[in-house]
């Protein structure tokens, strides 16, 4: 064999090999892309929100629970897990993007608990703060008198002067009064909205 | 520091048109002042006309990165003090209806 030939040969190994690694790939990615998703029958698939989703490298990401968060989903296990696909394309990205204005997005704690734990127990846990409510609410602090705020900030993003913790009236629980506390900040949401037991001041 | 509420707001029931209020301090632009039911929350400064302008000399004046302005007596002024009001937590109640009945006091 010549070493033109020899050359060549190589070179033809070169690209088969490689294409052999590119090519799987390609398609898996392909397959994710544009595969339907698995759901109700009567729900149209969110296709657009690979637009927003987390990167994760290898790994895709679901939205899960209405919309309100993602959950990874390995391509791999992806026949055997059907994924979660949301009632609305349109209201589906704006869950997924950023809370409306007024959004409860958070549920209600009781006192002083833990927040992370309080938020995985979910909506079942949820008391009644209506629409009534909130409406009655008052500002109790705003801005840099809110002892939080820099969390708040980070964690929530916003300006800080727009930032305010709202307390409603008092409601009769039981025999006990309670109010309700909460932040919020204009054109992002309320969070970490608490129950408390409150007397007479 | 002495507002009245220009006219009756649907929305704020808690206070009354041409009731002076005193001004406690202010907070991001806003207003505190004790409603109609005795609790000082914050308000909105455009829904009052100020009656006299006259600004405590214990008031702390500080702005924030917006601008926004905060005035209060420094016993007051501490930030999480009206959370912790609020909350019920007996020493921020004792210290704010001891410098407010002091600032009355003083007034009368």
């Amino acid at each position: 064999m010549s070493v033109t030939n020899q050359d060549q040969t190589l070179q033809i190994a070169y690209i088969a090999i490689r294409y052999a690694a590119v090519i799987p790939g390609r398609l898996l990615r392909r397959y994710r892309t544009n595969a339907p998703l698995v759901g109700q029958a009567e729900s149209r698939p969110c296709r657009n929100l690979s637009v927003n989703a987390p990167r994760g490298g290898a790994i895709s990401f679901v939205p899960i629970g209405g919309g309100r968060a993602w959950e990874s989903s390995h391509p791999v296990s992806r026949k055997s897990k059907p994924r979660p696909v949301c009632p609305e394309q349109v209201s589906c990205r704006r869950r997924l993007t950023r809370p409306p204005h007024h959004a409860i997005i958070s549920p209600v704690i009781d006192g002083d608990a833990d927040v992370g734990s309080a938020m995985k127990r979910g909506p079942a846990d949820t008391p009644g703060l209506t629409k009534e409510l909130i409406a009655q609410s008052r500002v109790i602090a705003r801005g840099r008198r809110i002892r939080d705020l820099e969390r708040l900030i980070r964690k929530y993003g916003g300006k800080p002067s727009m930032w305010t913790k709202k307390s409603s009236p008092a409601v009769q629980i039981q025999g006990d009064s309670y109010e309700y506390h909460w932040y919020e900040h204009p054109g992002i949401g309320r969070f970490e909205i608490k129950r408390k037991k409150v007397r007479d001041l | 520091m002495i507002v009245r509420l220009k006219e009756k707001n649907p929305d704020f029931p808690d206070l009354t048109p041409d009731q002076p209020y005193f001004v406690i301090g202010i907070e991001a632009n806003d207003y505190r002042i004790l409603n109609d039911h005795g609790k000082p929350y914050l308000y909105p400064p455009d829904m009052f006309e100020v009656i006299d302008s006259h600004e405590p000399s214990i008031w702390v004046t500080e702005y924030g990165d917006d601008g926004e302005r905060y005035s209060y007596p420094a016993e007051l002024n501490e930030a999480g003090f009206f959370e912790d009001y609020f909350d019920g937590k007996d020493e921020a109640l004792s210290t704010f209806w001891h410098v407010v009945n002091k600032r009355l006091s003083e007034a009368a």
